[in-house]
């Protein structure tokens, strides 16, 4: 169906998220895009009906080269749906009439068959009763359910689904979910980017890895997931993503610290609670326990691993023997005096062992670290 | 006694205080004493704007420098600021001043001219017309027309004061002829709001003499000169003084009228014996008015400024010009400023920077400097009237706004919505019409409302070029009755009447465009829905 040959995307000389990338896409595939953020999985998506024309190379939608100048796009884009992560639904106009005025101003449909199909497509995203609903009444999984079946309205050939669970809440992005596995499930072709690992895998035929501008490495669910060839599918994979850095200084913006977690987060689709055990366990351990235990110059690193299994921190820091898992474990114990209650590292240590699933502690003098802590934070999800 | 209380006394207390204090300074500053020409050094002396007198001052050998000069924009606000004791005098020339003297007791001129002065018609440069005119005038003069028009329009019986009807064939063609209003009794508006007069009358006889027709047009005194450098006028004049100055721009008839420049000023400022003596005046015996009632003041206020002379039509005229260039520009605004966007839409940068260029000076320039250079400079040469310039000036100002207002509507439309509709297939043309637009237009609305506020009450200033509008018809009617209250007060009404209608006009309309405000039964137009 598409044919995509060498295509370049080019916004300035330094953001260049598409180099020379070729595919090929099947009448029928199921393709999850994955891969780390700003590796140009949507801006792929967006090159596919033109939205971001590539700056080189050409795409073939049915053996026609839609690049080529004087193409009409407005045809192609008819038959090619798509669905933003931010829903792009008309504000102005009720939810039937989201899906209506497309078909009414583009397929010339009367208005009765327009809003006929429209509640038909309703009622398959569950959202019959929600017709008459302007967007702004709408939760983010239903407008996005209303953008999905105003794009299936115009019967394109192929949905592309640019992230469409990435700014909905956990709770919303299963209602999402089932309705793109309804699609699958009727032999639609579709084409996804999405950070929900389980999702990508239990949806289609083939799974893209994108790294840098390219398709690093593509296969089924099966070889992507669980024999990646190349290292860095197996690192994506198996790790997803680390974060890690040094501190020096007890001056260390700890704020910067939690947005780049936040970040990674949303990169990952990781649920958010776990994130957040990780934010208050590093702030705590940093800034209310090893800020006032260690001495004044120090150096810490820090390693933040998130895996499929949950999130693992890992802490190494100068100094003599510092045995943190027996602090910890010291402090959060029963309060032995009046004296201790006051003690802030006590509800600090609390806080941390609350969130904290398995802690391990070494010391080896002749590392570079000597002190080293990891911490495994328990899955609540 | 609580606090609140207690702020309230203290507040009230001072404020007395303060009253008293600037009562007690202001009759302290207030009483000069005027007995010759030294004593009006250090002096405010008014002076009315585009007339030569401060140049008078400037010549006298003993006011030189030594006074403050104001100026003001008419003969009756020159006279109330007198009044007010916001200046010390007026200068006027002798005829304006002895008309004002009679219509207000209160009021004295001083009897040493500041300076002589001839009063004449300007023409254009170099205008063909001068030598035949002055020929006319001259043989009339030789008539004795001047005791006959002293006699007519100086006097008290204001039932002769009419112009001599335009009987004559008029052969030679017509004469365009602009007046100032406002300087009685010279040139001045007449009980149907045209110009009439001392000047006036004299022009038409000339003009009889000659045998053209006379087209009149009345104006502000600051607009006689740039009408005829313009070519607008063929003629000029009222009560224009003929000054080496203004002979450099335009050029004169011989004097019709020799007077000279006087200063007017309050009966109270004034020693009545040592005056009296010195130059044998014994005018001002004080005449008893009879003392009026305040219900019977404000009906006799009213009774001024609108029945009488059906003076209210004035406010009409006026209002109804103001509507009509309200209106006019704000439907041409609105398609200039769209037709603009438009074009701004699809055109590249060069045209997007000359059209910001081009804005910028619209928007950056006074709107009343607008219009004068639209109307002295950029249609001089055209027969454009007053009204279609204004029209034209206010067009291009609320079109500069239009303009604005959707650039900042549409940019306030978030750019996902455009790429929604590209996305379904929507052209360029489409997604503008059916997806920006509507959504565009709730952001513009209040803002619409205000601009348009705006613009009735930037009209204001179309005076300027002589239209007559309703602050024009105020002041017209206030240069007539001399009672600032009355029409001030009508006039500010009425704009905020009208400012009020036009902000509820446009509630109707956003309310009727609101898409959330749609009815069921119109989101759903042309559908049966299944039960």
């Amino acid at each position: 169906m598409f044919r995509i040959e060498n295509i370049t995307k080019r916004f300035s000389e330094e953001d260049v998220p598409i180099q020379n990338l070729s595919a090929r896409v099947n009448k029928g595939d199921i393709i999850a895009l994955i891969g780390p953020s700003g590796t140009g999985k949507s801006t792929l998506l967006r090159c596919l009906n033109m939205l971001d024309p590539p700056t080189e190379g050409k795409i073939f939608f049915h053996d026609q080269e839609i690049t080529a100048k004087g193409y009409d796009l407005t045809k192609l884009r008819m038959k090619v749906g798509m669905v933003f992560q931010s829903y792009n639904l008309f504000n102005h106009l009720t939810a039937i009439e989201n899906i209506m005025m497309p078909q009414v101003r583009l397929l010339r449909k009367t208005e009765q068959e327009a809003y006929d199909r429209g509640m038909e497509l309703l009622e398959r995203v569950g959202l019959k009763d929600k017709y008459l609903q302007y967007p702004s009444q709408l939760s983010g999984g239903q407008k996005q359910r209303v953008a999905i079946a105003r794009a299936m309205a115009m019967e394109p050939e192929v949905l592309l689904l640019d992230e469409p669970t990435s700014s909905l809440d956990p709770a919303m992005v299963d209602e999402v979910h089932r309705v793109v596995r309804m699609l699958a499930d009727t032999g639609m072709t579709i084409m996804i980017v999405t950070h929900d690992m389980n999702f990508a895998r239990g949806l289609g035929n083939r799974v893209f890895f994108m790294d840098r501008g390219v398709i690093c490495e593509e296969g089924t669910p099966d070889e992507i997931f669980d024999n990646p060839k190349k290292p860095e599918t197996i690192q994506f994979i198996k790790k997803l993503r680390i974060i890690e850095g040094d501190i020096h200084s007890k001056n260390y913006d700890l704020m910067t610290f939690t947005e780049q977690i936040l970040e990674m987060m949303r990169q990952t689709g990781q649920l958010r609670v776990n994130w957040d055990s990780a934010v208050v366990i590093m702030d705590e351990l940093l800034g209310n326990i090893l800020f006032t235990l260690l001495p004044e110059s120090f150096r810490i690193h820090y390693c933040l691993e998130c895996g499929k299994e949950g999130l693992g921190i890992v802490l190494g820091y100068t100094g003599s023997r510092l045995d943190m898992k027996a602090f910890l474990e010291e402090k959060s114990g029963k309060a032995a005096s009046l004296e201790d209650m006051e003690d802030l590292t006590r509800i600090s240590a609390r806080m941390i062992m609350g969130y904290a699933k398995d802690i391990s502690y070494t010391y080896e003098e002749d590392r570079e670290l000597p002190n080293q802590l990891r911490i495994e934070i328990r899955n609540i999800a | 006694m609580d606090k609140g209380r207690c702020k309230k006394t203290i507040l009230a207390v001072s404020v007395i205080m303060m009253a008293f204090c600037v009562s007690v300074l202001s009759a302290y500053a207030g009483s000069p004493r005027f007995n010759s020409m030294q004593d009006f050094i250090g002096k405010k002396i008014s002076v009315l704007t585009g007339t030569a007198f401060d140049q008078y001052i400037e010549e006298n050998e003993i006011l030189k420098g030594q006074v403050e000069i104001l100026h003001q924009n008419s003969d009756v606000d020159s006279v109330q600021s007198l009044l007010d004791k916001k200046c010390d005098a007026i200068a006027m020339d002798a005829p304006v001043a002895e008309m004002t003297v009679a219509t207000h007791n209160e009021l004295i001129a001083f009897p040493e001219l500041i300076c002589k002065d001839n009063f004449g018609y300007g023409f254009r440069k170099g205008s063909p017309l001068v030598e035949p005119f002055n020929r006319a005038l001259q043989k009339l003069m030789n008539e004795g027309i001047a005791r006959e028009m002293k006699k007519k329009w100086m006097g008290q019986d204001d039932s002769l004061k009419v112009l001599i009807p335009q009987d004559w064939a008029g052969e030679k063609g017509t004469l365009r002829y602009w007046v100032n209003s406002g300087s009685q009794p010279m040139s001045y508006l007449g009980p149907d709001g045209t110009a009439t007069g001392y000047s006036v009358d004299l022009l038409l006889h000339v003009a009889r003499e000659m045998d053209y027709k006379v087209e009149m047009s009345g104006c502000s005194f600051g607009g006689l000169i740039p009408a005829v450098q313009s070519g607008k006028a063929d003629v000029v004049g009222g009560s224009l003084s003929i000054t080496p100055e203004r002979q450099k721009s335009i050029d004169f008839s011989d004097p019709f009228y020799k007077g000279g420049a006087v200063l007017v000023i309050r009966k109270e400022d004034v020693d009545p014996g040592e005056m009296a003596e010195q130059y044998g005046l014994t005018a001002w015996e004080e005449q008893e008015e009879p003392e009026m009632t305040i219900p019977e003041k404000i009906w006799d206020g009213f009774y001024r400024t609108f029945i009488e002379e059906s003076r209210w039509k004035v406010f009409g005229k006026g209002l109804f010009t103001t509507v009509m260039i309200s209106v006019s520009s704000a439907f041409f605004g609105i398609i200039l400023g769209f037709a603009l966007f438009m074009i701004l839409r699809r055109s590249g940068q060069t045209v997007r920077k000359a059209v910001s260029v081009i804005m910028g000076i619209i928007v950056g320039i006074p709107p009343v400097v607008l219009l004068m250079v639209l109307f002295y400079v950029v249609f001089a040469k055209s027969s454009l009237s007053a009204i279609p310039v204004s029209i034209v000036a206010f067009t291009m100002t609320f079109g500069a706004s239009v303009l604005r207002m959707l650039q900042t509507g549409t940019g306030a439309v978030d750019a996902g919505q455009t790429e929604g509709a590209y996305a379904l297939g929507f052209s360029d043309r489409e997604t503008f019409f059916r997806v920006i637009l509507p959504q565009a237009v709730m952001h513009i609305m209040p803002n619409f409302k205000a601009e348009l506020g705006a613009l009735v009450k930037a009209t204001a200033v179309v005076g300027y070029i002589a239209a007559h509008d309703l602050t024009k018809a105020g002041d017209v009617v206030r240069n007539r009755t001399f009672e600032a209250f009355f029409s001030l007060v009508s006039v500010a009404v009425i704009y905020y009447l009208l400012g009020k209608l036009l902000a509820y006009l446009v509630t109707r309309i956003e309310i009727y465009i609101d898409p959330a405000r749609r009815t069921k039964e119109q989101i759903l137009k042309g559908v049966t829905e299944h039960v």
